[in-house]
């Protein structure tokens, strides 16, 4: 059982490569390569996991995580938190490159990635959800129907 | 109950629940309580990262302080972030440079006119004579005034604005995590749950970090709520409450005046009573709480450009008239069609008479607020359509109002048509939105002395080492708040508190060992 579990792990920490495709056709798609966070988890608990919190996400569904690619590593599911913004900008850049590629919306004021109100501040998972559907923060506030489309 | 009896109880509890992680321990009687241990010490604690705790929490770090400031929210900032932030002051330069004449005597004296004598006019004099302070506060630390106004109540212009709330609110954390950083903490996402006393003093807080506010379901958010894990963090000097308001908080409001739970809010979605609840139940004095202020998405004094009418097409209000009269009309109309807001609609010429354009423009933009958009129509059968309403009773109600226009007299409502400078329903295009009032600001809090001390119900003396200032605290206002009143009041209390935080005595308190 140990020596699997070890195995196992040397498996997930090897790098992957991906691609993710952005929002403006414009942009050029770039390779990312991620870290994969190590694990003690065994894998069929994994699978286990992602039964009961199935992702929403087809792109990271495509890729193929699993719930340490982006929580990391953890020993009982209750601890884990939603997502920072740190952590899913080790994949999807900095928040300005986010930014750009909602800049249309950037001549009303209106673009959530570079808020008039909250700039930077907010974490993205206030609006994209992994287990749920994504919401739009800004209609906490705000008449956003006239602004943009539902939150992918 | 008598004092020390009251400070007895007070500790009793907060022994309770700082033991309470390990529930075996036997119950310790208060007096002999002195071990109470922390996960982490600071000289000052400050609830809230709004604009009063921020100026409470710099001018506390500034004195040399070790600060830490917690919000419970996603974001740092409060209600404070998103507001206007028009900040009505005395002495300020913009004022200089014009040669106007003010005095706090004034401002109180305007503060106190729309009181209808609620609340104590010592503390609204306060708020007057501390704003030249807060107005160089500001400016010394980045913030800069773009504009100076005369607004709705005021005697003399004196309101100065910086173009929102995020233009004051970023200047300062900013400052702060710069010229700061050795002192003051900023921790959002942790949320006070308790007040630790020992023996009658105030010495610390039971949080809860990592707290994820359910914006799901934000009305449950402070009963249900579970996220996060539990902490106690001391306070050698003493805590300031800088909690804002609860405008969201419809349970409450509903408590409180049946109508008020038909109002929209755009306040924080976390803006509830939790943090107040608690500390009434330990004996903090709730003052004003049946108080509300409402407001539109478009500025009051505009509304009397265009109509008013419900549902079925009729009028039912003096569309001229004070904020609080409209409002508790249209929310009693609210009621009587299903929650269904009245519309309001101008013509061109209406739209043109705004005083203040560019509150219309946002609406125009969508830009305004839950429900607080306006459209443009070509003709009122587009507005009776896009509303749904029958063309041909929106289309009697529009000529009945242009025909009691054009007689001068309001037979129904005494609506003065000789101030209406040719607004009427007459000239294309025409402008409309549903009109519901939204609850921006909570007079009622916790009661407070004019040194920010908070005070105790059942004995009328200061709780030692509890403070508070902003929104949180009642009495300030009275009835309705004066327009661009709060941003005085939120400096005032804040400096004070942070001065007067700042001069406690420090007790020595223990850090658990890890
Ligand atoms: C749309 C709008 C426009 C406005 N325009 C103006 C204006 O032009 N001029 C004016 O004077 N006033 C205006 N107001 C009112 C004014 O903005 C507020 O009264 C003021 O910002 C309140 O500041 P505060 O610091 O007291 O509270 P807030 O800014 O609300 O900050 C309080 C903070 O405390 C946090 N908190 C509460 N309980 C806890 C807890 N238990 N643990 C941890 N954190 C907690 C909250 O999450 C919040 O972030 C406006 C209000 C609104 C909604």
């Amino acid at each position: 059982m140990k020596k699997l579990l070890i195995v196992l792990g040397v498996l997930v920490i090897a790098s992957i490569a991906f691609v993710y495709e952005g929002m403006n056709a414009k942009e050029q798609s770039k390779e990312t390569a991620v870290n994969m966070p190590a694990t003690t988890l065994p894998a069929s608990k994994l699978t286990e996991l992602q039964k009961d919190y199935p992702s929403k996400n087809d792109q990271h569904k495509k890729l193929g995580f699993d719930c340490v690619t982006c929580h990391g590593d953890f020993k009982d599911p209750k601890e884990v938190l939603p997502l920072q913004k740190e952590q899913c900008l080790t994949c999807h850049g900095d928040y300005k490159k986010v930014a750009k590629r909602t800049s249309f919306l950037d001549k009303k004021e209106v673009n959530p990635h570079d808020g008039f109100h909250h700039k930077d501040q907010l974490d993205c998972a206030d609006c994209h959800r992994e287990h749920k559907p994504s919401v739009n923060y800004c209609a906490n506030c705000h008449d956003t129907k006239v602004w943009m489309k539902s939150t992918p | 109950m008598d004092r020390r009896t009251f400070l007895k109880a007070g500790a009793v509890t907060a022994t309770a629940t700082a033991l309470s992680v390990s529930s075996l321990a036997p119950f310790v009687e208060a007096e002999e309580n002195t071990d109470v241990e922390f996960d982490e010490v600071f000289d000052i604690i400050v609830v809230g990262s709004g604009l009063a705790g921020t100026t409470s929490a710099i001018t506390a770090a500034e004195q040399g302080n070790k600060v830490l400031v917690v919000d419970k929210m996603n974001i740092l900032g409060g209600t404070s972030l998103i507001s206007g932030l028009n900040f009505s002051c005395v002495g300020s330069d913009e004022q200089k440079a014009r040669g106007i004449k003010d005095s706090p005597e004034l401002m109180a004296q305007d503060m106190r006119k729309v009181s209808e004598d609620y609340g104590d006019p010592e503390l609204a004099l306060t708020v007057a004579t501390m704003t030249t302070r807060f107005y160089h506060f500001l400016k010394d630390r980045g913030v800069v005034f773009k504009e100076f106004k005369q607004l709705g109540g005021h005697s003399v212009a004196r309101a100065v604005w910086a173009g929102g709330g995020a233009f004051v609110i970023r200047p300062l954390h900013d400052y702060a995590k710069k010229s700061l950083a050795d002192r003051l903490t900023m921790r959002k996402r942790c949320r006070v749950d308790n007040i630790v006393f020992d023996n009658g003093r105030a010495v610390g807080i039971q949080v809860r970090e990592n707290y994820y506010f359910n914006f799901d379901a934000p009305e449950k958010d402070d009963e249900q709520n579970q996220t996060g894990k539990i902490k106690y963090v001391g306070a050698r000097k003493g805590i300031v409450f800088a909690s804002g308001g609860y405008c969201r908080d419809k349970k409450l409001l509903g408590a409180e005046a049946d109508i008020l739970e038909e109002t929209n809010s755009d306040a924080n979605p976390g803006a509830r009573s939790g943090t107040l609840q608690m500390l009434l139940s330990h004996g903090a004095q709730a003052v004003n709480l049946s108080l509300f202020r409402l407001a539109y998405p478009i500025p009051t004094e505009d509304l009397m450009w265009g109509m008013l009418v419900n549902p079925e097409g009729k009028r039912f209000v003096n569309e001229f008239g004070n904020r609080n009269t409209i409002g508790m009309t249209i929310l009693k109309e609210k009621q009587k069609f299903d929650g269904k807001a009245p519309l309001l609609i101008y013509d061109q010429t209406g739209a043109d008479n705004f005083h203040d354009k560019q509150r219309f423009q946002l609406s125009m933009d969508a830009k305004n607020g839950y429900q607080g958009t306006m459209y443009k129509f070509q003709s009122i059968k587009e507005v009776a359509k896009h509303f749904g309403y029958d063309p041909l009773v929106l289309q009697k109600a529009v000529a009945d109002y242009n025909a009691a226009l054009d007689s001068g007299v309001d037979k129904e409502f005494s609506k003065d048509f000789s101030q209406m400078n040719g607004a009427a329903l007459k000239k294309a295009p025409f402008y409309a939105m549903p009109l519901t009032p939204k609850c921006t600001y909570t007079p009622g809090g916790v009661r407070i002395n004019k040194a920010a001390q908070m005070l105790n119900s059942t004995t009328g003396e200061i709780f030692t080492g509890l403070f508070a200032a902003g929104e949180a605290t009642g009495g300030v206002h009275g009835a309705m708040r004066l327009t661009a009143c709060s941003v005085p009041d939120c400096g005032a209390f804040g400096l004070i508190s942070g001065d007067n935080v700042s001069a406690m005595i420090p007790v020595e308190l223990q850090v658990k060992k890890k």
